[in-house]
């Protein structure tokens, strides 16, 4: 039984210097004093000196040269050591730089396309948040709507069919109703129109999938072909959601509005009318002429006063009348240019109808199960167009980086960057 | 930069990317941990890759590196991790003798000496070399094996008692 206040392994924790110095203090004053501790303080110093006799030899020189060689510079600041992968980042930043040639345009879409990605024959670009809100008119037909064309850029060739703007209407001038009053007042003959008249009207029904920024896409539509929504409401019916526009649209732009449209969802159903204003239009202009005539005549006859009071009066009356007319005319041939002018569509767009829940687990899975290869196959056939079309340029990149990258990268090897000690 | 200072600080030059404190630290502990390999395997090749790969890993690590324990604890965990997948993998690999530390040249002491130590437990074999070749300190046997630092102490003892009665009878 050991009655020591010393444990052994004490002793030896102070032979190795492993004790706080109090402690310390307290077991050299125990072993100047305890025989027993001093041997096995002894035998302890004994083990460890027969134990430093086993050396082992030194690390050859190649060690230093394999750790600089296998580590090259510490990573960090000098990151920029590692050749290849400052070869490797730059051959992709080059491959991103280079303004490659885009590939022809799909020219026929059909199936659903979700509104915030509208595609056109021209371009996929992603639409980009919608510009503030504003008034469309007709005073933005010019430079300056011009100018936003150009500035929305891509943007608009995403949704448009990205034709020159510059074409004004040019089947009938356009003539505001102060122009006619002027006319009027000035008795100017009223320009027969050479051509058919022909006022245009279409009727366009719509299914989206994603109807959040429908409403956002079909304005901007409507803004960038230089016409205006008549009305517009939002409604919500039957668990879809509906918008329900009246869009005036310049007649030259019909047909590009509603193909713009048309990308935005699936159509359930679309018609056009045509109507031609010419007989009519020439039918009104005759009728202002002889109008005027009668204006003119009754002007005359109140002018010269020769009659009795009752005839005066009968005169007033009939060139009221007969001025009334004129003006009633007038109206109906502005309303007639406008019709020719601004093709009118009545848009519909609903929402797809709301998906009935899985009745099962199973079924949920399934489908669940088929929407993930649908993603994976779509994901699968991006990464081989990407290939494709990148992958050789990229190679003879890779290739004119590979040679002076590796005659670098053996070089700077070959170079010791540590020194064994001494 | 100071060169000289702690192994902690040089430390955290490296991961600041300094390649000067890079090299100090190999200066310092190349040998110390190509002996940590070659006392344990008798393949002075092998050991000597171990020890570049230890550098390799303190590199590859040093982003990660923080100053919450001795840095000798650190470099030495990383050995000692290295180590044992070599024994894991000579172990499936019949016929290795990555464990065995011989070598036609030793003297005949020091021959005594290895086969004392290897005659040890696994647990009192580590403790006594890391305390008696790496020199490091209980505190750090501690933290490297993951034990109290009284176990450290009593598989120290035990050790060292046993190989002064191997030694005796030689």
């Amino acid at each position: 039984m050991n009655t020591h206040l010393v444990e052994p392994e004490i002793v030896m924790a102070y032979r190795d210097g492993q004790l706080a110095a109090g402690e310390a203090a307290g077991v050299r004053a125990h072993l100047e004093t305890c025989a027993e501790c001093q041997e096995i303080a002894a035998s302890l110093d004994d083990v460890s000196a027969q134990m430093r006799a086993w050396t082992v030899e030194e690390p050859s020189p190649q060690l230093a040269w394999r750790v600089a060689g296998r580590a090259g510079k510490p990573k960090g600041k000098f990151w920029w050591w590692h050749w290849p992968t400052a070869a490797l980042v730059t051959a992709v930043l080059v491959v991103a730089v280079l303004p490659w040639k885009r590939p022809p345009a799909p020219t026929v879409q059909t199936g659903w396309l979700p509104v915030g990605s509208v595609r056109t024959s021209e371009s996929n670009l992603p639409l980009p948040p919608a510009e503030p809100r504003r008034h469309d008119s007709v005073a933005e037909i010019g430079p300056q709507a011009q100018a936003r064309t150009g500035q929305l850029g891509g943007v608009i060739g995403g949704i448009v069919s990205a034709t020159p703007m510059a074409a004004p209407p040019t089947s009938v001038q356009r003539r505001t109703q102060a122009q006619f009053a002027m006319e009027a007042r000035r008795g100017a003959a009223i320009p027969v129109p050479t051509a058919p008249m022909i006022a245009r009207d279409a009727t366009l029904n719509l299914t989206v999938k994603d109807f959040a920024s429908v409403r956002d896409v079909v304005e901007r539509i409507v803004r960038v072909h230089r016409g205006f929504a008549q009305n517009l409401a939002l409604t919500y019916q039957a668990g879809r959601n509906n918008l329900t526009a009246t869009l005036r649209i310049p007649d030259p732009e019909l047909d590009r509005t509603l193909a713009d449209l048309r990308y935005l969802g699936k159509v359930d159903q679309e018609a056009q009318n045509g109507e031609d204003l010419q007989a009519q239009h020439v039918d009104l202009a005759a009728r202002i002429a002889n109008s005027r005539v009668a204006e003119a005549r009754l002007k005359e006859l109140l002018a010269n006063r020769t009659g009795k009071l009752s005839d005066v009066v009968e005169a007033e009356n009939e060139l009221s009348r007969v001025r009334e007319d004129i003006e009633r005319m007038q109206a109906q041939i502005s309303s007639m240019e406008n019709r020719v002018e601004f093709a009118t569509v009545n848009l519909r767009i609903s929402d797809t109808p709301p998906v009935p829940a899985p009745s099962s687990v199973w079924r949920g899975l399934s489908e669940a199960g088929r929407n993930g290869l649908t993603i994976l196959g779509e994901g699968l056939m991006g990464v081989a167009t990407w290939l494709l079309e990148y992958l050789p340029t990229l190679i003879v990149i890779v290739l004119v980086f590979f040679f002076p990258v590796r005659w670098l990268w053996r070089k700077l090897q070959a170079r010791p960057a540590f020194r064994l000690p001494n | 930069m100071d060169l000289t200072g702690s192994d902690e600080s040089l430390m955290l030059e490296v991961k600041q990317g300094s390649e000067p404190a890079f090299i100090a630290l190999f200066e310092r502990y190349a040998r110390p941990i190509h002996g940590y390999f070659r006392r344990r395997m008798g393949d002075p090749q092998r050991a000597e890759d171990l020890a570049q790969e230890t550098f390799l890993a303190l590199l590859k690590g040093a982003r990660r590196y923080e100053r919450r324990a001795l840095f000798r604890t650190y470099l030495y965990a990383i050995a000692m991790n290295l180590l044992s997948a070599e024994r894991r993998r000579a172990a499936k690999d019949r016929g290795s003798t990555t464990d065995e530390p011989a070598t036609s040249a030793d003297p005949d002491a020091v021959l005594w000496v290895r086969r004392a130590v290897e005659q040890l437990d696994d647990q009192q074999r580590e403790v006594l070399l890391l305390r008696e070749y790496e020199q490091l300190s209980y505190e750090e046997i501690a933290g490297l094996l993951n034990v109290p630092v009284n176990t450290v102490r009593s598989r120290l003892f035990r050790a060292r008692m046993a190989m002064k009665e191997l030694l005796v009878t030689r």
